[in-house]
């Protein structure tokens, strides 16, 4: 849905001698938009015609083409975007062609599944650098939040999970620079381990169609693509700053590139953030305890010549989270009282200080990977990461024994340590057709200690996968189509009435996607695309056996749980008449097996009282949903845009509504953006937006402790501007949320038992590029 | 700005950035000790809290000494209690009774009851009688407030009814009385006066 750049074309024609019959010959040379670099193997296409022409080692082409005011050539190569040149070959010219690397010269083929170009309606969202630069700071989750059809679950202030579909957790996948996130994602109060603040963009994948991370991304698939190093020899810096008055955090990173003027094909970077936050405050009282502090650092050496590329990344992630204090309860009776409480006595003070309940983690990872160029047949990627996991959760309540109290141990501490590899073939591009065919393999070794939750494990995974893409050659249409087949092994090791068992567990299954891309009239593109897509119960499903902390809840899994499996189907339109730009999908996901807490009919009684149960058990359900956005330019720098999404699930066996699906949302935005002739003000914008999210009212009023909250408007507000002072460009955003400070609930935060939302934020960024 | 830049591209910077990497790369790669295959076999949290025995006396000294109990070996979750005890108790008679909280997860067992009063300032007994023709009064403090630990209780006609315990963990709002705090135990016994 967003502009994604199809690449930038610069045209330097020089009138040619004129020739009288009706063939032309196009020559030129084409190089990389940054390094100038000449560009081998890249494939100049003309519609319906069946002669292309190859660019050489040096970049330079010669392409003969018939006589036309507008001729469409087409520049393809797998590591560059798609570019497409409308030139007049009634004159003959001399080109050159700049090229934009695809994303990344490592990823070029990254996502499996149709790149988003203006005029393709793919199921792909990107939020570019720029657009992420008014959120950088935030969560991972709050960033793409403004992605119409993407929402957040939240657990609190600082605990937040994407959720694509309806769906999160397990059922969608986060690939950071290349390598799909390994963490402890089942949990709903786990927050995906990424940085706050990441440079370059990020891309949301509607449904299960990228099966290259993984044949189990139900929901969708959130990549994380670093910008890359600079291309050029020399120095660069860029240093961004973050104040928000609600938690009164303060926050900045430095990210350096360097590439030295000796040895060129080498480039190195250095990141590092860090962030600081108190309690936040809800109209009226501070939330007690909900600070978060978080450290982060990365490097990253690249060095690529001639399309070789190796490429070595090592990144550590630290955080400190608060929990809202009153969210651990003892049992039911605490909860009941936590419903009733609608007065809050503002006891608290604001702290910077994190007291227990808290979570402590740690992420680290570990990457080499490199392209091997294969000149016409392509190229061959490979890819070994490493990360460790460590999510340690601190109770409320310390041990009864001071001895043991003294130790300040964890209630639950988690690591999860993953090996992974793969090696992709990427064909080359051969009559419309591009490609590729991969392995991929991961191992993980899981331990707990403390409060049993989910078992010790071992699992062993590896998958086969391949992609086609197919464009017509009249340029209407393009056909995407995918497999993959996944073999999965996992060990639990845990103690069960005084033995130690180790159930095993074998699962493998066959996924795949399809997709038809179409462009039928010159506003009008449309896409379906329907896929099948499976994924293996996780650890907690099939084994936890206990009380849940906060949740007030006694879980059981089940460990003969089947793999969950899903018929996933979408339509989108895309319509732009004039300016107006309209973007609609349908989708549609009929579940064989969810796996999904089903109420027990019978309480489990123990020393803090009854509690109600609940048993992970797989149900035949149904996700069904609209998303719509539409942009209207009202005048010149002034537009209007509208975006909204649905979203059903139902349990088919019981004919309920399923409960945790996000709510109807509908969000409205006003913007307005200016290129002033005032020296030092390059552009500004202002924009108002206000979101109505409706009550959860199909949710079965039984599947909770309490009624779902109110409707609510949030209205909010941005204003930034991209200044040069003293020859130095700063670009500064100020973005206002809760904007009249308004008391509400949201169905979607797990804490909304105990507490309102945070009051009214005032975030104020400021980036300064150094080049 | 080129200056700045010639300098940072020196070798010696270079060679700076390398090693930087190589030190996070290599020498703090984080491990993860434990064995996968060999977990703990108890919880090592700490404790969890799996009996609660209330002791009873008459106070006088005429009747047996009587404990009756709740005992759940692998805490919350997992198997059900292996017991729970109905109290049986003589009308028109007063009885001393203390509570005693166990971990029994571990050998020999930790008393937490030990604990609770130990940390008496925050924690309280709270003690609800339905049905039965019963008084409770707590007979210990914490200096300033009761704790619950000892209690008397004083039965009158026979009847049958429940008496619900609950430990409330009050850590600096303790104020007497059982609303403030989260409730660490909460157990009903049934309880028969005959």
């Amino acid at each position: 849905m967003k502009l994604a750049a199809i690449g930038f074309v610069v045209l330097l024609a020089f009138p040619g001698f004129a020739q009288q019959d009706c063939t032309r010959t196009l020559k030129g040379t084409i190089l990389e938009s940054k390094s100038e670099l000449p560009v081998a193997g890249a494939v100049l296409t003309i519609a319906g015609a069946t002669q292309e022409a190859i660019s050489q080692a040096d970049g330079q082409f010669l392409y003969t083409v018939p006589c036309s005011d507008s001729l469409r050539v087409r520049i393809s190569h797998l590591a560059y975007r798609d570019t497409v040149l409308i030139v007049n070959t009634r004159e003959n010219h001399t080109l050159k062609l700049l090229l934009v690397p695809e994303i990344h010269v490592l990823n070029s083929t990254l996502l499996i599944g149709h790149q988003s170009s203006v005029r393709d309606a793919s199921h792909i969202e990107r939020l570019t650098a720029h657009e992420l630069e008014r959120v950088q700071g935030s969560a991972l989750a709050d960033q793409i939040d403004q992605i119409t059809g993407v929402r957040v679950l939240r657990s609190g202030s600082n605990i937040s999970k994407p959720v694509v579909r309806g769906l999160y957790g397990n059922r969608v996948v986060i690939v950071q620079n290349g390598v799909r996130l390994e963490g402890q994602q089942w949990g709903t109060e786990h927050a995906p381990e990424v940085g706050s603040f990441f440079t370059g963009d990020v891309s949301v994948i509607k449904g299960p169609q990228s099966l290259r991370y993984g044949q189990d991304a139900m929901g969708g698939t959130v990549v994380i693509q670093p910008a890359p190093i600079r291309r050029s020899p020399g120095v660069s810096a860029e240093i961004s700053m973050l104040g928000t008055s609600n938690g009164r955090g303060a926050g900045s990173a430095l990210r350096l590139d360097l590439r030295p003027a000796f040895l060129p094909a080498l480039g190195i970077r250095l990141q590092g953030n860090g962030l600081i936050s108190g309690d936040h405050r809800a109209p009226g009282y501070y939330l007690d305890n909900t600070g978060k502090r978080e450290y982060n650092g990365s490097a990253t050496l690249e060095w690529s010549r001639n399309q070789w590329n190796v490429q070595a990344y090592y990144s550590l992630l630290n955080t400190d989270l608060g929990v809202l204090s009153t969210s651990h309860i003892g049992n039911l009776t605490d909860l009941q009282q936590a419903f009733e409480t609608t007065t809050f006595p503002d006891t608290a003070q604001f702290r910077y200080l994190i007291r227990r309940p808290s979570q402590h983690v740690e992420h680290e990872l570990v990457r080499i990977g490199g392209d091997i160029p294969l000149q016409l047949f392509g190229k061959l990627s490979w890819q070994y990461a490493r990360q460790y996991n460590l999510r340690q959760e601190f109770d409320k309540h310390r041990a009864y024994n001071d001895s043991i109290a003294a130790l300040d141990l964890p209630a639950l501490q988690l690591e999860i340590t993953t090996h992974s590899g793969e090696l992709v073939w990427h064909q080359g591009v051969w009559r419309n057709v591009t490609g590729g065919i991969g392995i991929t393999g991961n191992s993980r070794k899981n331990t707990q200690e403390g409060r049993f939750f989910i078992p010790n494990f071992k699992a062993q995974a590896w998958g086969i996968f391949m992609y086609e893409k197919w464009h017509a050659p009249n340029d209407l249409w393009d056909l995407d189509i995918a497999l993959r087949y996944d073999q999965i092994t996992q060990t639990a090791y845990m103690w069960r009435d005084g033995t130690l068992v180790n159930p095993h567990q074998d699962f493998k299954g066959v996924s795949g996607h399809g997709a038809v891309h179409m462009r039928p009239g010159k506003d009008v593109a449309i896409s379906l695309q329907s896929g099948w897509s499976w994924r293996p119960p996780g650890m907690n499903e099939l084994y936890s056996n206990g009380l849940h902390h906060g949740a007030a809840a006694v879980e059981y899994g089940d460990s003969t749980l089947n793999k969950e499996s899903v018929w996933s189907s979408s339509l989108r339109v895309g319509y732009t008449p004039s300016r107006i730009r309209i973007d609609m999908e349908v989708y549609h996901m009929q579940f064989q097996s969810f796996i999904n807490l089903i109420p027990g009919d019978q309480p489990a009684l123990t020393i803090r009282g009854a509690f109600p149960t609940y048993y992970y058990t797989g149900v035949p359900a149904t996700l069904y949903g609209l998303d719509a956005n539409i942009a209207v330019p009202v005048s010149k720098g002034l537009d209007f845009s509208l975006g909204g999404s649905i979203l059903r699930g139902k349990d088919r066996s019981s004919g309920k509504f399923l409960s945790q699906m996000p709510p109807d949302r509908l969000r409205a935005s006003v913007n307005y953006t200016q290129s002033p002739s005032i020296k030092w003000i390059s552009k500004w914008y202002g924009s108002v937006s206000c979101e109505w999210v409706n009550k959860a009212w199909k949710v079965d009023p039984l599947s909770d402790f309490a009624p779902p909250p109110k409707a609510y408007v949030l209205p909010g507000m941005q204003l930034g501007a991209d200044l040069l002072i003293a020859n130095q460009s700063v670009a500064v955003h100020v973005v206002v949320t809760n904007l009249l400070n308004s008391t509400y609930r949201s169905y979607l935060n797990r804490f909304r038992y105990y507490a309102d939302e945070s009051g009214t934020d005032v975030q104020l960024r400021i980036r300064i590029p150094i080049h | 700005m080129t200056q700045v830049t010639n300098r940072l591209l020196s070798k010696p910077a270079l060679l700076a950035a390398f090693v930087l990497f190589n030190i996070l790369a290599v020498t703090s790669c984080k491990k993860d000790p434990d064995p996968v295959d060999q977990p703990a076999q108890e919880e090592n949290e700490g404790e969890i809290i799996t009996t609660m025995i209330v002791e009873v006396s008459d106070s006088a000294g005429v009747l047996p000494h009587q404990s009756f109990i709740f005992r759940d070996e692998d805490g919350p979750g997992g198997n059900e209690p292996s017991q729970f005890d109905t109290l049986l108790l003589a009308p028109e008679t007063t009885y001393f009774v203390s509570i005693v909280l166990l971990n029994e997860t571990i050998t020999p067992a930790d008393t937490i009851s030990l604990e609770v009063l130990e940390e008496g300032e925050d924690h309280l007994f709270c003690f609800t009688v339905s049905g039965l023709d019963l008084d409770i009064i707590r007979t210990d403090s914490d200096g300033t407030y009761e704790i619950g630990l000892e209690s008397t209780w004083h039965t009158g006609a026979t009847g049958m009814g429940d008496v619900q315990i609950e430990l409330k963990h009050q850590p600096g709002i303790k104020d007497g009385t059982c609303d403030p705090g989260e409730t660490d135990v909460d157990l009903t016994f049934e309880t028969h006066i005959e």
